[in-house]
């Protein structure tokens, strides 16, 4: 093996050491999974994806890569959920924090050819979903960003503002819950965008923020979610989250699902 | 801005010298703040909290809560709208009060009351989500103790005590603190084969911090506690309980870098605490008697993070291998990103 072969071994190992305890791989198989969101279906995309579809169509996210599932509403707070919520905590889950770095670095090292090759292209500029609580650029979600391997250059990274109807609607998709500033809209205009979340219930905060971006001009948009959240207290949910019941592996593939698009992923440069 | 560099430009974790944009993401997140250390009166919340347990919220639910939102007085006057203007909440007023005045009584005590979002609270336990929302402790605290587990049967062979003597002392001699349950048997031997061989041990006990539990290690316990550290995640008064052992076993896994089972039976604490360290994603290390004489061994060997050791030396090799990992780790991602 190269050392660059034993490099990329060697971040498959530490994941499943670090996170494979408690975190599995998402499933996009038909029947069996969202297509778009890998949540609990038999359709091939679930309805809360299919109603924003319908709603916001080609404005929304051309590609969603979610690396994992958080287990929530068990009886016990589960160790997916604790690593979730406790990296954006104050003082911070220190671990949890490295691990999610650990997991961003890992799918864009390993598999950033396949999330390039439907795109076209490789990501050009990031940002991440913004929330009320945190003031731009401190929201803890940026340390993850920051772990994205590609184009992760200052003068590519931008953070979007919080637009008027941010707190409105509960969990729907929504046009104006975020914008891009004026001053960044070079940084998204023509470009692939890689927009990095933590977790996706519905999917209204980061396929919002995904609308914001198309509308400043991105040409596209890969949503990088770290986390599902699934309800272990509902039966659907958790017949998911128990059907998947490996270890996190980094080298099986986020973007597909399955196996890595013929050229791409651990390894391959592709159209990188 | 917007510049033509691509993919070919990567950047390193370790660049610290970003400018303009790059240096608002991610540098702003405070390390270790103590919002609630440096008010009495979010520490008086705290404890206030964990007694009311408003909702009949769980310690763990209550823990979580307070720790999103960042606040214990938050949380507290969430679940206390009314206390300005209702009679029935002169009661929750005097909860407040007796929380502050039994927390002036511990300040004056032996031992140290810390909450979770104390500096001093070792960070490591905030890992998991078992982590003690307070801690009392005797002896020296310290961030990034290099710590290690070693546990088993209260009723240990012969063989397996000199085992986890060989391996306390092995460790010792690399520095490294032990850390066991001050149980009978192997908890025992390891505690004091650290204190013979003049190495740090940390006992977590399934007690309050000023009950002797089991009575026979009354002087250990005092040792411990004048030349380790002794940590309790009880309140000091506490009488031990079934339940209190394992949920010290979650903070036992919590605080090591990793665990060393060296003997234990089918229903031991030893066997919750290689569970949980798995699903805790911390290194096991499981002796081979362990892993073939037990179902719950056989089970683990093949999960993630879970190695065997034939001989004590193995397991030491395993345990700092385990040790290293942790420290390098901030290495990896940078070199990773090159």
């Amino acid at each position: 093996m190269t050392s660059r072969e034993q490099l990329l071994q060697e971040v498959r190992e530490r994941l499943r050491q670090r996170v494979g305890g408690f975190f599995g791989n998402t499933r996009r198989d038909h029947g069996m999974a969202c297509g778009i969101c890998c949540g609990p279906t038999s359709d091939g995309i679930c309805s809360v994806c299919r109603v924003a579809r319908n709603e916001f169509g080609q404005l929304l996210a051309d590609q969603t890569v979610i690396l994992t599932y958080a287990r929530g509403y068990a009886p016990f707070v589960h160790q997916s959920v604790h690593t979730v919520k406790g990296y954006k905590r104050n003082p911070p889950a220190t671990k949890s924090v490295d691990d999610l770095k650990l997991m961003v670095l890992g799918a864009t090292v390993l598999h950033g050819s396949c999330l390039a090759v439907t795109a076209g292209e490789p990501w050009g500029a990031i940002t991440f979903v913004p929330s009320e609580n945190f003031p731009e650029g401190t929201h803890p979600l940026a340390q993850l960003a920051r772990a994205a391997v590609g184009a992760n250059t200052p003068d590519n990274r931008l953070t979007l503002a919080l637009g008027p109807g941010i707190g409105l609607g509960g969990r729907s998709v929504r046009a104006d819950r975020f914008s891009v500033p004026p001053e960044y809209c070079d940084r998204v205009r023509g470009r692939h965008v890689l927009l990095v979340e933590d977790t996706w219930t519905t999917g209204s905060k980061a396929q919002s923020a995904a609308i914001a971006l198309k509308a400043a001009g991105a040409r596209y948009v890969t949503v990088l979610c770290l986390a599902r959240w699934c309800r272990h207290d509902w039966s659907d949910h958790r017949a998911l989250l128990d059907s998947c019941t490996d270890p996190y592996d980094a080298f099986a593939c986020p973007v597909t699902g399955g196996a890595c698009p013929p050229g791409c992923g651990p390894g391959t440069l592709g159209i990188l | 801005m917007g510049g033509e560099r691509r993919n070919g430009d990567r950047n390193s974790l370790a660049d610290a010298a970003d400018d303009g944009m790059g240096a608002l993401w991610g540098q702003g997140t405070p390390t270790v703040a103590s919002v609630l250390t440096s008010s009495p009166e979010e520490r008086a919340a705290l404890v206030a909290l964990l007694r009311a347990r408003p909702g009949g919220a769980t310690w763990p639910q209550m823990t979580a809560e307070v720790a999103d939102s960042g606040s214990a007085l938050e949380v507290w006057r969430r679940h206390s709208p009314l206390e300005l203007f209702d009679a029935h909440s002169v009661g929750d007023v005097d909860t407040l009060a007796d929380a502050m005045r039994d927390i002036n009584a511990w300040d004056a005590a032996d031992f140290t009351f810390l909450t979770f979002a104390d500096a001093s609270y070792p960070a490591q336990l905030r890992d998991v989500h078992q982590f003690p929302p307070v801690l009392f402790s005797r002896g020296e605290l310290r961030q990034s103790d290099r710590a290690i587990s070693i546990v088993g049967s209260r009723s240990a062979s012969d063989r397996a005590l000199n085992e986890a003597r060989d391996i306390a002392r092995m460790l010792v001699e690399q520095d490294v603190t032990i850390l066991s349950g001050l149980a009978r048997g192997i908890d025992t031997v390891a505690h004091l084969a650290a204190l013979d061989a003049g190495g740090r041990t940390v006992a977590i006990i399934g007690s309050g911090i000023t009950r002797y539990y089991p009575a026979e290690n009354r002087e250990l316990q005092d040792r411990i506690a004048s030349d380790g550290l002794l940590l309790s995640q009880f309140w000091p008064d506490s009488s031990p309980t079934r339940h209190t052992f394992p949920m010290r076993n979650a903070v036992m896994s919590a605080y090591g870098c990793a665990t060393i089972v060296v003997e234990a039976s089918e229903a031991s604490g030893s066997r919750i605490q290689a569970r949980l360290a798995v699903e805790h994603g911390r290194p096991v290390i499981l002796t081979e008697a362990v892993a073939r004489g037990t179902h719950w061994g056989r089970a683990l060997v093949g999960r993630p993070c879970v190695s065997v050791a034939t001989t004590p030396a193995d397991a030491v090799e395993a345990a700092c291998a385990a040790i290293a990992v942790r420290d390098e780790f901030v290495d990896l991602l940078a070199i990773a990103v090159e």
